[in-house]
């Protein structure tokens, strides 16, 4: 490049005197004629929109690099914006499967459930159809036992069960929806109280095996299911 | 440069005007005296002069500059460049995530979650107070009253107690931890409102059973000299190296006095191998079930404590190990907590149970049939003890059913003397007794059997009705389950599988099982097993009707051993070992379980407790129902 405008004024000033008509297109020559005068006549015609193009092209550059850079930026917010939302719902993610598997697992469906009044199943009998349409029982069908009450109030509920079975059911579901809001603050401990203390509200579980109740339990069934 | 150009092209313009110095001649004599003794000093100095002088103290200075650099590039190139490098480069560890332990159909009793520690640098806080800058600015707290900001900031944004972390922040320390578990994004909103809290990762470990299975389980922690969870109790310890995987690492820089990562830096990356999955054969319902009904019976006939092992009756895998004590995992410390694992650490002496050995030899030698009539004295005499039965009678006919199922003493010494003590001895050992069985549980313990060469006169009439050797529930489970298992002892494992990272599952090793007794050996003592648990009237009636469950034929042991008492160093007369041992369904049993019970003071059986796990089991395990008649045997004959 810098030998095409060393060379170029030498060809103007060789040129200069047969196109003198263009040289008041330019003011400087005149300040200094002798020495660059012919200088700007080649000049115009050849470097102005050379001059131009590079102009264009760096703002253009200018532009475009100011233009990406800021999107750049503008991008890199974004992305940092979404790593956070990734790293929250993540984390979400983490904390609800921990809850859930909480939950779920074993002491607390039975700790909830217990909350609801709900008491364990016990035994269940088995009814066999035989080919032939006829069925056999198998077991001793009883109703659920309903857990006993909180330790607190205990003299009341404990002197009718060992009387008769169908007061038992009735005041021990009394019980369970009087216990219910009990466990909740008690927690685990309270709750482990409270299965232990089944069994002596409940003697005729032991009486049982003795040969002589399970007719009286059989009747129990009868009435039990009435009063819930 | 164009100066340069002009001092350099002004001499020659001045050399050749020599005119110049000619013309100003004529003026200086005129003027003051002073004048001619000091003009020719500013006379310009030799530019050629000044040219050299300049050229060489360029050319010094290139010197100085090429020796250094060739100090720095070459001669302490490496100790620079690696003094730059640790200025710079830092390793990060990347954490291995610890495997979780998985019950038999995936439910997790232990899993881990990231977490941070909020640490704080208390000192520091009380420090910045000295720099005039914070003290100048209006309003700014005093350390104190920061510090008390701090405390109740976290603990409304944590839900903690503000007393502990003040108490800590008061501290004269550098280095305290506020909280140790706290959840990301917590630890985030802590640090965003308080610059002067830290955190630090950590990894929380989840037990979503609570003390369900904690004694099998186990329980691991944070340790802070190798920044990482460490298993310290139960298969969490045992299992460590397998849960624990391979911490990565990341080379990058690092800009200096701070953890800021340079993007784009990482060097060196090596992935952190995250930790095994290990699926236990544990069924967590019915481990929870079992010690519920467990816990329930100890309390109910006050034992100190009991333990119940259920085995699959086929492949010897635990499917639920409980003890009456139990801990929570998440805080191993706390009053009251049982660690251990005395199913398998803490051996007891059987009794009864230890009778099906004298049986099974008896059986397998084909030296008895269970019909075989036993004409049985009140009591018998082995060396220098006499042993009677636990309950008095003259001589009485029995038969072997009726030894076993009313517990005869005499009649199943009768019974090991036709066996003799070589071939007992041989059967203890094929059923396991005085060994390990290998369960990847820490701590087991082999039980105590006297070794052979040991055995005195009166030994043999204490070991086959299981006094004077020791065995865990563990081991009196396993012995069951190879007459359960057709005479075939699979020894027990808790463990199995492992789930890779990839999620490829790789089974455990299977055990090998050993053939302690023929198949039809193994069927005749379930048939006799069954008299145990007869109902029947006066003396047909077994010692553990009240193990039987409507519709499943039961086999099973009742057993009560006497305790040592230290005292007096005899066997004591109250307290006492209460076992029960058993399989149901009787002809083709499915389940296996072993029960005993630590002093209970009346003396009551563990039979209830069998019929109460097992009528769990056989809802649970949906067992189809025998529609056969209860078996009824004579077992005392007129």
């Amino acid at each position: 490049m810098s030998t095409a405008t060393l060379t170029e004024p030498r060809m103007g000033t060789r040129h200069a005197p047969a196109t003198p008509s263009r040289r008041p297109t330019s003011t400087r020559p005149a300040a200094r004629p002798t020495t660059t005068h012919a200088k700007p006549v080649e000049d115009g015609k050849g470097t102005a929109p050379f001059v131009l193009l590079i102009m264009v092209l760096l703002t253009g550059g200018l532009v475009a690099t100011l233009w990406l850079s800021t999107a750049a930026a503008a991008d890199s917010y974004r992305l940092d914006e979404a790593r956070q939302v990734a790293r929250d719902l993540s984390e979400q993610s983490e904390r609800l499967h921990r809850d859930v598997e909480a939950a779920q697992s074993a002491p607390a469906l039975a700790a909830a459930a217990r909350a609801q009044g709900m008491v364990p199943a016990g035994e269940p009998a088995v009814l066999l159809v035989a080919p032939d349409g006829s069925t056999q029982v198998i077991g001793d069908p009883r109703p659920a036992q309903p857990i006993a009450p909180p330790v607190t109030p205990p003299a009341p509920p404990a002197a009718p069960a060992s009387t008769s079975t169908g007061a038992q059911a009735a005041t021990g579901a009394q019980a369970a929806t009087d216990g219910q809001p009990a466990p909740a603050p008690a927690g685990a401990a309270a709750a482990e109280d409270q299965l232990v203390a089944v069994p002596d509200a409940t003697p005729d579980v032991d009486a049982a095996d003795s040969e002589t109740s399970p007719d009286s339990a059989a009747t129990a069934d009868d009435t039990a299911p009435v009063t819930p | 440069m164009p100066r340069t150009a002009a001092t350099l092209s002004r001499p020659p313009s001045r050399a050749p005007g020599v005119r110049g110095p000619g013309g100003r001649r004529p003026s200086p004599p005129p003027p003051p005296p002073r004048g001619p003794a000091r003009r020719p000093a500013p006379r310009p100095p030799d530019p050629r002069r000044r040219l050299r002088v300049g050229r060489v103290i360029l050319v010094a200075v290139l010197v100085l500059c090429t020796v250094k650099l060739v100090e720095v590039q070459g001669l302490r190139a490496g100790e620079l460049s690696g003094d730059a490098a640790r200025q710079r480069t830092t390793k990060l560890v990347v954490p291995a995530e610890r495997g979780a332990i998985l019950d038999r159909y995936g439910t997790p009793l232990a899993f881990s979650v990231e977490a941070k520690a909020l640490v704080a640098n208390p000192r520091r806080i009380t420090e910045d107070w000295n720099d005039p800058a914070i003290r100048s600015r209006p309003g700014a707290p005093t350390p104190d009253q920061r510090k008390s900001d701090i405390a109740l900031g976290m603990g409304r944004l944590l839900g903690l107690d503000p007393g502990p972390i003040f108490g800590s922040l008061m501290a004269d320390r550098s280095y305290v931890v506020l909280a140790p578990l706290v959840d990301p994004g917590a630890a985030r909103q802590v640090r965003e409102a308080f610059p002067e809290i830290a955190e630090e990762d950590r990894e929380s470990r989840q037990y979503p059973a609570g003390d369900v299975a904690a004694t099998v389980v186990g329980s691991a922690s944070w340790n802070m000299d190798r920044a990482k969870i460490r298993g310290s109790i139960g298969l969490e310890s045992a299992l460590d190296s397998t849960l624990a995987g391979t911490d990565g690492f990341r080379v990058v820089d690092t800009a200096e006095g701070s953890d800021a990562v340079i993007p784009g830096t990482t060097r060196a990356e090596l992935p952190a191998q995250a930790g095994r999955d290990v699926v236990l054969t544990l069924d967590t319902d019915l481990q929870y079930a079992v010690e519920q009904r467990l816990r329930d019976y100890t309390t109910r006939v006050g034992a100190r404590s009991g333990s119940a092992v259920v085995l699959d009756a086929h492949t010897g895998q635990v499917l639920s190990m409980a003890n009456s004590g139990s801990f929570n995992p998440a805080a191993p410390g706390a009053a009251g907590a049982q660690l251990s694992n005395p199913s398998v650490t803490s051996p007891f002496e059987p009794g009864s149970v230890n009778k099906v050995v004298t049986m099974a030899a008896a059986l397998e030698a084909g030296l008895a049939r269970p019909e075989d009539v036993l004409e049985v004295p009140g009591n018998i005499r082995v060396a220098d003890r006499t042993i009677s039965d636990a309950w008095s009678h003259g001589m009485i006919r029995m038969t072997l059913n009726g030894v076993l199922g009313r517990s005869s003493n005499v009649g199943t010494l009768m019974t090991a003397q036709r066996v003799g003590p070589e071939r007992f001895a041989s059967m203890l050992e094929a059923l396991g007794i005085g060994r390990r069985t290998g369960v990847e549980l820490p701590g087991e313990s082999p039980g105590s059997v006297p070794a052979r060469e040991d055995w005195s006169g009166s030994t043999f009439g204490n070991l086959p009705i299981g006094q004077g050797l020791s065995m865990t529930t563990l081991q009196m489970a396993s012995m069951y389950q190879a007459v359960a298992n057709d005479g075939v002892r699979v020894p027990p494992r808790v463990v199995e599988a492992e789930v890779g990272a990839d999620g490829v599952r790789t089974p455990a090793p299977a055990p090998q099982g050993v053939r302690a007794m023929s198949p039809d050996t193994a069927r005749t003592l379930r048939d006799m097993l069954q008299s145990v648990t007869q109902n029947g009237r006066g003396a047909d009636r077994g010692t553990g009707p009240q193990a039987a469950i409507p519709g499943y034929p039961v086999a099973g042991k009742t057993g009560t051993a006497q305790q040592v008492d230290t005292g007096c160093g005899c066997y004591s007369q109250s307290d006492y070992w209460i076992t029960f041992a058993g399989m149901f369904p009787a002809q083709d049993p499915r389940y296996v379980v072993a029960l005993m019970l630590d002093r209970p003071p009346g003396g009551d059986s563990a039979a209830p407790l069998f019929h109460e796990i097992g009528a769990y089991l056989a809802q649970h395990g949906a067992v189809p129902v025998s529609t056969a008649p209860p078996r009824q045997v004579p077992l005392t004959l007129p």
